[in-house]
């Protein structure tokens, strides 16, 4: 099953699904990212500008977005369920575009951007491609960042960092993530 | 030559799931020293699995599914030596690249049938030891057949080297393991986002429940045991011990023969 037709559940501190096969919870964010959400958000947007975030999840890294100084945040979400979460969130903030679909469909309707982050979940169509799109969404000096789901200096998506930051965490039991030092990658273009 | 029918010993049965962690590869998870789930239900749509998910970040998370059996099969004759077997078992469904072998398990339930299936028994299949050439996919078993009727079988015919384990073990069992052939007996990585799956019927009752089929030479005189044909006995000398003996006579010609005095 696609991850776009999970069912998913949303509780304070984290959003899942629980497979019907294996009776196995999948969490797809937890509240224990908050120090690493604020990192990723701080560090897309020590320039100002036009911010696109790819994954609104829990909205954490958005709250952060909000909280600097930025001209437009643009936001693409491809769940249903989410993507609603993301509306009801942006209704009292002006400045925030919100955009459902996988971001390789909807690439076409994105422009280049001062700040990105990219925190996606699930199979998305062209996720192998993202390392070669990326210099196209990112305008002269803008700063880029992506989950990381490694715990050295290196990341899944295949992209070049300039830098890593190390930042320590505790997660919460899971099966995305479970290591004690979280990689934050940094790159700009 | 006679045939008996062993049925898997009850609550000796079930699945056994691997879910790989972030950063995990294929072949950590599938040689992990413990799964992370045990499954005991009789239908068990995922009881084989290989399978790649694509989760937070594009990251790639790699799960593994086997199913155990354990059969008892000190139901056969004292002395009787197996010569030919067939495992079956009844599927629930199937999906992917999901060509299915059948493998010793030489630790799961404790070695003997005396423990319950655990997580821990994930990691005793024992890959180097295959009992059944026998793979969905090939020629000779093109479907994996779903039902709880006879058209849902799916037979395994034992090779030499399970045949050789019941034989050699005591008292007599096999236990046996069902793997996905293409990605976890070959270790060859599943494609990114990509699921195999074989489902079983853990059944612990009636016709069809999991079962091996076993043809068998009986122990005793004109019987072949342990590979020695009667033709190969010296049946002259039993017969002179025996025409003594009913004689009366004090000292016989001959006092033993393969065993019999």
């Amino acid at each position: 099953m696609e991850f776009i037709n999970r069912n998913l559940t949303f509780t304070e501190n984290s959003i899942y699904y629980i497979d019907p096969d294996t009776q196995e919870t999948h969490y797809i964010m937890m509240d224990w990212e908050k120090p690493i959400m604020k990192a990723h958000a701080d560090y897309i947007c020590s320039n100002g500008g036009d911010i696109l975030e790819i994954g609104f999840g829990m909205g954490i890294s958005a709250d952060y977005i909000q909280a600097n100084n930025i001209n437009s945040h643009t936001i693409v979400e491809c769940h249903p369920q989410v993507y609603n979460k993301a509306q009801e969130w942006a209704e009292d903030k002006p400045n925030v575009n919100i955009i459902l679909g996988d971001w390789y469909d909807v690439r076409n309707f994105l422009n280049a951007y001062d700040g990105l982050f990219f925190d996606t979940w699930g199979y998305n169509k062209n996720g192998a491609e993202f390392k070669d799109i990326i210099k196209y969404l990112m305008r002269k000096n803008g700063l880029a960042t992506w989950w990381n789901s490694y715990n050295k200096e290196d990341n899944q998506l295949g992209i070049k960092a300039d830098s890593y930051d190390i930042i320590p965490v505790k997660p919460s039991p899971n099966l995305y993530f479970n290591y004690s030092e979280y990689y934050l990658p940094k790159k700009q273009f | 030559m006679a045939e008996i029918t062993v049925n898997v010993t009850s609550n000796r049965q079930g699945s056994v799931l691997k879910t790989g962690s972030a950063a995990q590869d294929w072949d950590d998870v599938i040689n992990s020293s413990s799964g992370t789930t045990v499954s005991s239900g009789v239908n068990q749509s995922i009881a084989i699995r290989a399978q790649s998910f694509v989760d937070r970040g594009s990251n790639e998370t790699f799960s593994c599914t086997r199913s155990f059996f354990y059969f008892d099969c000190s139901s056969l004759p004292s002395g009787a030596t197996v010569t030919a077997g067939t495992f079956t078992v009844n599927g629930v469904g199937n999906s992917g690249t999901n060509a299915v072998t059948l493998i010793e398990s030489n630790k799961a339930f404790g070695t003997n049938g005396g423990s319950a299936l655990s997580v821990n028994d994930f990691d005793t299949a024992a890959f180097e030891d295959q009992f059944s050439s026998d793979l969905r996919g090939s020629d000779t078993l093109n479907t994996w057949n779903a039902g709880t009727g006879n058209s849902g079988e799916n037979d395994f015919q034992l090779n030499s080297t399970a045949i050789g384990k019941i034989n050699n073990s005591n008292p007599k069992q096999l236990v046996c393991a069902l793997v996905n052939f293409n990605f976890d007996y070959s270790e060859d990585s599943p494609g990114s986002n990509t699921t195999a799956t074989n489902g079983v019927y853990f059944n612990t009752s009636g016709n069809f429940m999991p079962k091996l089929q076993l043809v068998y030479d009986e122990g005793g005189y004109g019987n072949t045991i342990n590979g020695i044909t009667p033709a190969a006995a010296a049946s002259f000398d039993v017969w002179q011990v025996n025409q003594y003996n009913l004689k009366g006579s004090e000292t016989p010609l001959a006092t033993a023969v393969n065993g019999i005095e």
